[in-house]
Parts: C-alpha cells; sequence; structure tokens
C-alpha cells in the first residue's frame, strides 16, 4: 500500500553509507544519534522546575526503582506480559497459517482479502466493549483484544510475503517433485520469510499497545491500569515512572525482532 | 455484447461471494441470538441493533459525536500533514539530520505513543487538545517517511534539466519536484489520515467528554447494550467507507500522476 509498509531500514542504511563515505564523519552519525536521547532527557530536566505537572525525571526513575525494589510493579507487569505473549502466541498461530493459505489459494485470496484489507482503519479497540460483555473484566478480554489486534497485520504480511515467492522457484520445486509440504517447507516459507517477519514485528507492537489501551479502559491489573489509576491519584512521578517501562519495553521488544529480521535478510 | 457480460460476471463473483459471507453470518447471529443460544445481554439479535441504528443516526447526539470525531480528525490530520511535510523535506534536504532522526521516527510507529495520552491529559486538561497531539504525531510519521522517500527517490537529471530550462528555483519546486513527489507523498497522506482517525477514535475510548470512540464506552459503561453495538457498527462503517474512498482516490491520483 505504501512505501513505509516495509520500514525504510535499507533507506536509512542508504543514507548512512552515503555519509560514511566521507570517512572524517564516520563517527558522528551514531554519535549524533546517541545525543537525541539524551537531549530529550535534558529537556525534560530543564521542564520539571517550571510546572507541578511534570515531576523530574530523577523523581520517575527512583519510583521505577522503588517499583521492582519494593515489588510493586511486578503483578502489573506480569499480567500485562500474559496477556501480550498470550493474544501475540494466538495472533501468530491463526494468522500465520491463514495469511499462507491466502497467500497461494487465489479464490479464497480474491473474497477474503478485500474483506480484511477494507477494516484496516477500524481501530481494533472499540470491539473491546464486546469483548468484556463475553469474557468479564479480566485477562481473558484482554488477551483476546491483543490476539485480534496481532492477528490482521500477520494475516496481510503472510499473505502477501507468500504471494511474491518467485513463480520461477515454485517450478523448480514442482519440477524436483516436491510434495506440497516440501513446497511450503522448503520454497514458500523460506524465501517469504523476511516479510512475515515484518508482519510479526508489527504486529508484536501493536499486541503491546493494544494491551496498554485495553487496560486503560477496563482490567483488574497490569500497567496500563496503573497508569491511569497514578493519573486518577494524580501520582505523577508513578505515572511517568511506568509510562518509561512501556516505552523502554516496546523499544527493546522491536530492537530484538528487528535484529532477528535483519538475520533472516541476510 | 455476451462476453463483456460473461467478463463482468466473472468480475463480480468474489463480491457476491462477499455479501453472501456477510449477509450469512449476519443471518446466523440473528438465529443464534433469537433461538436464546446467545444471550441478549451479550449480543442482541443484528436486526435490533440496525434498527436502533436507524434512530441513532439522525439524533442530535450522534450528529454532535460524529462533529466532534471529525473536527478533532481534520485538525490532527492538517497539523500532522503540515509537520510531516515540513520534516519529510527537512530530512530530503539535510541527509545528516535525516539519517540521526529517521531510526527514532521509524520505531515511533511501534511506541505506544499513545502510553503519553495520560501525561497529556494531566498537562492539557480533559479537552481535545490532548487527542489532537497524539493523533497529529501518529499522522505525521507516515507522512514524514514517504516525503522524504518521495524526494530521494526523484531522479536528479529532472532538477537539472529544469536549470538548463532556466527554470526558477520555485519552479523547480512547484513544476518539476512536487510533482514528481506526488504518487508516494499521496499514500503518505492517506495512510496519516487513517492513522489520525483511529488515533482519535481510539484515545476517545479511554477517556474523552464527547465523539463516537467516547460514546462506545459510555454505552458500555451503562449497560445500554444494543446501543453500544450500534455505535461499534457506525464507527466501523465509516471507518471502512473514509478507507475505500481514499485508496480510491490514491489509486487515481497515482494513475493520473504516473
Amino acid at each position: 500500500m505504501t512505501v513505509t509498509s516495509d520500514p525504510p531500514a535499507e533507506t536509512a542504511a542508504l543514507a548512512a553509507g552515503q555519509l560514511e563515505g566521507r570517512r572524517e564523519r564516520r563517527w558522528a552519525l551514531p554519535a549524533a544519534r546517541i545525543t537525541v536521547p539524551i537531549a530529550a532527557l535534558l529537556i525534560w530536566f530543564a521542564i520539571a522546575p517550571i510546572t507541578d505537572l511534570v515531576p523530574s525525571p530523577a523523581a520517575a526513575l527512583a519510583e521505577l526503582w522503588q517499583g521492582f525494589a519494593d515489588g510493586w510493579i511486578y503483578p502489573g507487569l506480569a499480567s500485562t506480559a500474559t496477556a501480550v505473549l498470550a493474544g501475540f502466541g494466538i495472533g501468530v498461530l491463526t494468522g500465520f497459517p491463514l495469511g499462507y493459505l491466502l497467500g497461494r489459494n487465489r479464490i479464497a485470496n480474491r473474497i477474503f482479502e478485500p474483506l480484511i484489507a477494507g477494516t484496516f482503519a477500524v481501530p481494533r479497540i472499540i470491539l473491546y466493549p464486546v469483548l468484556l460483555t463475553l469474557f468479564g473484566v479480566g485477562l481473558l478480554a484482554e488477551t483476546g483484544m491483543v490476539a485480534i489486534s496481532a492477528f490482521f497485520p500477520i494475516i496481510m504480511a503472510t499473505s502477501a510475503a507468500v504471494r511474491q515467492v518467485s513463480e520461477n522457484l515454485l517450478k523448480l520445486g514442482r519440477s524436483l517433485r516436491a510434495n506440497r509440504r516440501q513446497l511450503a517447507t522448503k520454497i514458500v516459507i523460506p524465501d517469504a520469510a523476511p516479510a512475515i517477519m515484518v508482519g510479526i514485528r508489527i504486529g508484536f507492537s501493536i499486541s503491546f499497545i493494544a494491551a496498554i489501551i485495553a487496560e486503560l479502559f477496563a482490567a483488574k491489573e497490569g500497567l496500563g491500569l496503573m497508569i491511569s489509576e497514578a493519573y486518577a491519584a494524580l501520582e505523577l512521578p508513578r505515572m511517568y515512572a511506568i509510562v518509561l517501562l512501556v516505552m523502554v519495553i516496546a523499544f527493546v521488544g522491536n530492537i530484538l525482532l528487528w535484529s532477528l529480521e535483519r538475520r533472516l535478510r541476510s | 455484447m455476451s462476453t463483456t457480460a460473461a467478463r463482468s460476471r466473472a468480475r463480480a463473483w468474489p463480491a457476491v461471494a462477499q455479501v453472501g459471507l456477510v449477509a450469512g453470518g449476519a443471518g446466523l447471529l440473528e438465529f443464534l441470538t433469537q433461538s436464546g443460544y446467545i444471550s441478549p445481554m451479550v449480543l442482541p439479535p443484528p436486526t435490533e441493533i440496525v434498527g436502533k441504528l436507524g434512530e441513532i443516526v439522525p439524533s442530535n447526539v450522534f450528529l454532535d459525536d460524529l462533529g466532534s470525531t471529525a473536527i478533532t480528525v481534520f485538525s490532527a490530520f492538517a497539523i500532522g500533514a503540515i509537520i510531516g511535510l515540513l520534516i519529510g523535506i527537512a530530512f530530503w534536504k539535510l541527509p545528516f539530520v535525516g539519517a540521526v532522526f529517521e531510526p527514532y521516527l521509524v520505531s515511533m510507529y511501534s511506541m505506544p505513543a499513545l502510553v503519553f495520552y495520560p501525561i497529556l491529559l494531566a498537562l492539557l486538561g480533559l479537552s481535545k487538545a490532548p487527542i489532537v497531539v497524539i493523533a497529529a504525531s501518529m499522522a505525521l510519521i507516515p507522512i514524514a517517511l514517504n516525503t522524504m522517500v518521495a524526494l530521494r527517490a526523484i531522479k536528479s537529471t529532472l532538477p537539472k534539466l529544469g536549470t538548463s530550462l532556466n527554470c526558477t528555483r520555485r519552479q523547480i519546486y512547484w513544476k518539476i519536484l512536487a510533482p514528481a513527489a506526488t504518487p508516494l507523498v499521496v499514500p503518505g497522506l492517506v495512510l496519516g489520515f487513517i492513522y489520525a482517525m483511529i488515533g482519535t477514535i481510539a484515545m476517545e475510548f479511554i477517556l474523552a467528554s464527547n465523539g463516537i470512540g467516547f460514546r462506545i464506552g459510555y454505552y458500555y459503561r451503562s449497560f445500554d447494550v444494543v446501543d453500544m453495538y450500534a455505535y461499534i457498527l457506525v464507527a466501523s462503517i465509516i471507518a471502512i467507507i473514509v478507507n475505500v474512498a481514499l485508496n480510491r482516490l490514491e489509486r487515481r491520483i497515482r494513475r493520473d500522476m504516473q
């Protein structure tokens, strides 16, 4: 649909490569990149004394440290992690095989792909009340929400990735008398793997976001619930601490999946 | 004559199958709810939801919500588009700055920017402002990235041609670079608009004082199951129509430009 659906890692690499051409600048890019979060932190430090609504980074980090030392963060962290991992797992286990079918079967593709693509702009979170009425407030509804959110990017990416496997490779496979399973495991999936991984990475990010939004709306436990409780009680250092933790987890998870994706590509 | 009819029939069969699937699914749910297999507290009969929809759509509450959501989406998109285009142009003009910030911009895709919502609520209060900020920040990312990629993809011969034809700077920008970049910029704008809409409805759903997303959560909390489903349905229909319309527009513009 767009050029950015496959994140512009290559263009970044390209730009970096162009810059590295100038030898003296080779260290400059990583150095400049590192200064960005440092600058953000400094701005945060500078803003904090001006307004009561922004606690200092030190206060937020101390609160976060306390969360781990005293243990108040663990129940919420564990609950969110359970919902994300279980829901994401369901999303992969359903989205990947169905996406494979959709990519390989032309009839199924022509019927279902427009239906799925048409709902792209529907915010999945509006289905959360349906899950809440079905399962009640709790981990089950939240896991369902995560699974639905992860399912769509994974099925779409898998279908597109499988479809762009070259016809020549498939012909080669058939001429070597590969059966259906061998075609799938030895040719189609390995060839489509990097593009499928893009969908899985996006699915993971969306899983995490979905869990947090769901918890902000209604949950028994979780980081999102803790954020909204801290907001309601105006415990700002705690609110900033949890938001910081959520960002770090999302960032690290994304980096890990990204490096896996790059390994598959090379 | 008969061949064109056959061809259009051949093209129409997936649509027929799709309508059949949706209608069949609705019919099945109607049967399950009417016969009591599914409690009306969990899912009211689809006909009842659609009937409620007919009541809701002309009502003032709905029109106010729709207007409020539309204003939020359009302002978020306008802000996101302006900032996104400027960032895209800046990253193209200054490749070093682009290379420095690009990984952060890309990772904002996966960052739950939405978790800043409570912070913005604390800072800006329970108004449209925090929603506009979040939705605009979601919209600007694809717009900035696509603009940058679009400008970088322009062959250097094009502006050179302009210079050799004695074009002014302004002419090179408006008559050469802008049209050449359009086929890739437009998908970014489309995606940006959709993100603005998703962000707005999702934020309204979490916490707001009006809007379509807010109303869904409101009816859930007041146990008005029929109204809740009717609002979920109308929000989905609006999102689907916007998506389909924008994709058509995008394809048309790209076809005209290429």
